[in-house]
């Protein structure tokens, strides 16, 4: 067990540091979560304005600015890191020297992809600062909790569906047009490029069941207090299942694409 | 001595293609076949011996060096590398060896040589007095104490050749394979990693497997493989090998005249000029009267008698395997 807390705290800090020799990449990246958070202001200024109205079922305007606000920030949780780093390495033969560690490289691919997403987690924290000059967060310990496993199981299905795309490399060596594919499905599926809560019940009822919720709506509606603790938990327990049934998959496939991996070099 | 490394019959096939036609829609067009990478391959490698395994591009040498340390699984037969199956306890494995896989490496582009270290001392859980004194014998014996601070892209390749060895070894593995390992590496860095290698090999008795095209490398091997198209066709102690071509030797002759055609009756001209002819003959012929007369002719002006070195031994070995290969022969030496 400590074995395997070394190695990951190496992987994380390895990662972090490789990461930081592209610091200036963080910063647009944070560009681009404001940029989009602002086009959605201005759509939904106009919508509102258009509408004359205060409220959109049931969400008031600055509720709906601080959403978008928010989606930034969950962005972090939409994992591209497993697949990028997956690919890279198939279509190098970087799986190679990564097999020669003594280290599953599941285990090595999920923690080197974590520290690159933990600095975008931590360049996501100034758009929570912007969020609480649209509404008051709901900040307690047990609200804190909640979006903290929110989180962590949002950025496990995340890393599970990127290293399940990524690992189709092996058959198509590229899988970057896949990846944004489903990433700009997912962005729909999760709320954000609108709450779920504005599309038809029956819809919304079926998008609360899949997997992408937990990417973005069921924690943006837990910090800004739309989802009551009881849904929440309810969110986590679609969640969990999700978890198992993708971990299932995932385990399966590596299985199979493990045999067919066939390096460089002959 | 006991056997680390157990190969017996195994088989490795890869689906590659060709593509069809020229132009544009040749990307759409391919041709899928099997290639067999390994045929049938079996040897066992002793504890602390240093073997070298040779043979042409894509003969399998990367392959068999990938199904020994667990990257690969073969198609058929069975492997064991220090009593591990590499295949299914290919974690366990890795602990014990120590892998340089070409240009490909242990280091991280963007971070110094030393972050690499660092992160392999940690997941190979090297004590940090172990980890300090074997760091400081490789920074002096490969002269690296000036640039392993340095980030990897801005070190020369032969730099960053000596450094993926160091991270490579560091935790002092009991099986190191090295596959091309001295590529870019100049003459006096390649001398240093060869007595690097040697000295390991003496003092610590790791086993080194390696592959390589180059000859001063080979000359560390006392035992030599050779593997053809897929096939091991050469397993024995180096000097059978420069054996192999030993009752040979070359002469270079300078004449004052044209080269008399009788000179082709001796042994083979590999080189011929207006007035300079390179011979081939075995040493018996050197023996001849008659040749010995005809060197001393009056339109000799000079000869120079050499052995054949290990590089005309392995190119002589290589053109008599396509050449068999050519007449349906299966190229064994």
């Amino acid at each position: 067990m400590f074995r395997s807390v070394e190695k990951a705290e190496a992987l994380l800090a390895i990662g972090i540091k490789s990461s930081l020799a592209y610091r200036l990449d963080y910063l647009f990246f944070f560009c681009f979560r404001i940029i989009f958070a602002l086009l959605m202001l201005f759509v939904w200024s106009a919508i509102y304005f258009a509408s004359n109205t205060q409220s959109i079922a049931g969400i008031s305007q600055q509720q709906m600015y601080a959403y978008y606000f928010l989606v930034g920030v969950m962005f972090s949780i939409m994992t591209i890191s497993p697949s990028d780093q997956l690919q890279s390495d198939i279509r190098s033969g970087g799986v190679a020297i990564a097999f020669t560690r003594p280290i599953n490289y599941a285990f090595q691919l999920f923690f080197y992809s974590l520290s690159v997403d933990l600095l975008y987690m931590i360049i996501s924290i100034p758009l929570l600062v912007i969020t609480a000059f649209f509404v008051a967060l709901k900040l307690s310990l047990a609200t804190l909790v909640l979006l903290a496993i929110e989180m962590a199981i949002g950025y496990a299905l995340s890393s599970l569906i990127s290293f399940m795309i990524g690992s189709l490399a092996v058959y198509l060596t590229e899988t970057g047009g896949i990846m944004v594919v489903t990433w700009n499905i997912a962005l729909l599926l999760a709320g954000g490029i609108m709450p779920l809560s504005l599309f038809p019940p029956l819809v919304s009822h079926v998008l609360l069941l899949l997997p992408f919720q937990m990417f973005i709506y069921t924690p943006v509606s837990t910090l800004l207090g739309t989802m009551t603790s009881a849904e929440a938990a309810k969110e986590i327990a679609v969640g969990s299942v999700w978890a198992i049934i993708l971990f299932a998959v995932a385990s399966l496939m590596w299985y199979r694409i493990r045999k067919s991996i066939t390096s460089a070099g002959g | 001595m006991a056997a680390v490394i157990e190969v017996s019959g195994i088989s490795k096939s890869f689906k590659a293609y060709d593509v069809v036609g020229k132009g544009f829609l040749s990307s759409f067009r391919r041709k899928y076949y099997s290639k067999k990478a390994l045929n049938n391959v079996s040897f066992s490698v002793g504890e602390g011996e240093l073997i070298a395994l040779l043979g042409r591009n894509g003969s399998g040498k990367s392959t068999l060096i990938k199904i020994l340390t667990g990257i690969l699984f073969p198609d058929k037969g069975e492997v064991s590398v220090l009593g591990f199956d590499p295949w299914n306890e290919r974690i366990k494995l890795a602990e014990h060896i120590g892998v340089v896989l070409g240009a490909h490496g242990q280091l991280f582009w963007d971070l110094p040589p030393l972050d690499a270290f660092e992160f392999m001392r940690k997941i190979y859980h090297v004590p940090r007095k172990a980890y300090e004194r074997r760091l400081n014998t490789f920074l002096d014996a490969l002269e690296i104490r000036g640039i392993y601070k340095r980030q990897v892209r801005t070190l020369s390749l032969g730099e960053q050749m000596k450094c993926n060895f160091v991270a490579s070894v560091l935790h002092g593995p009991q099986i190191v394979f090295l596959d091309e390992a001295t590529i870019g590496v100049d003459l006096i860095s390649k001398a240093m990693l060869t007595k690097t290698i040697m000295e390991m090999n003496k003092s610590e008795n790791v086993t080194f497997v390696l592959t390589t095209h180059i000859v001063e490398d080979i000359a560390m091997a006392k035992r030599i493989l050779i593997l053809n198209r897929g096939s091991l066709v050469f397993d024995d102690r180096k000097e059978k090998l420069e054996g192999l071509f030993g009752d040979r030797v070359r002469i270079d002759l300078q004449m004052t005249t044209d080269v008399p055609r009788e000179y082709a009756r001796y042994g083979r001209i590999l080189e011929k000029g207006h007035n300079y002819v390179r011979l081939e003959v075995s040493k018996k012929t050197l023996k001849k009267p008659s040749f010995i007369k005809l060197l001393s002719s009056k339109n000799v002006m000079d000869y120079r008698v050499s052995e054949i070195g290990l590089t005309n031994i392995l190119m002589k070995l290589y053109s008599s395997m396509r050449e068999k290969r050519g007449k349906g022969g299966g190229g064994h030496v």
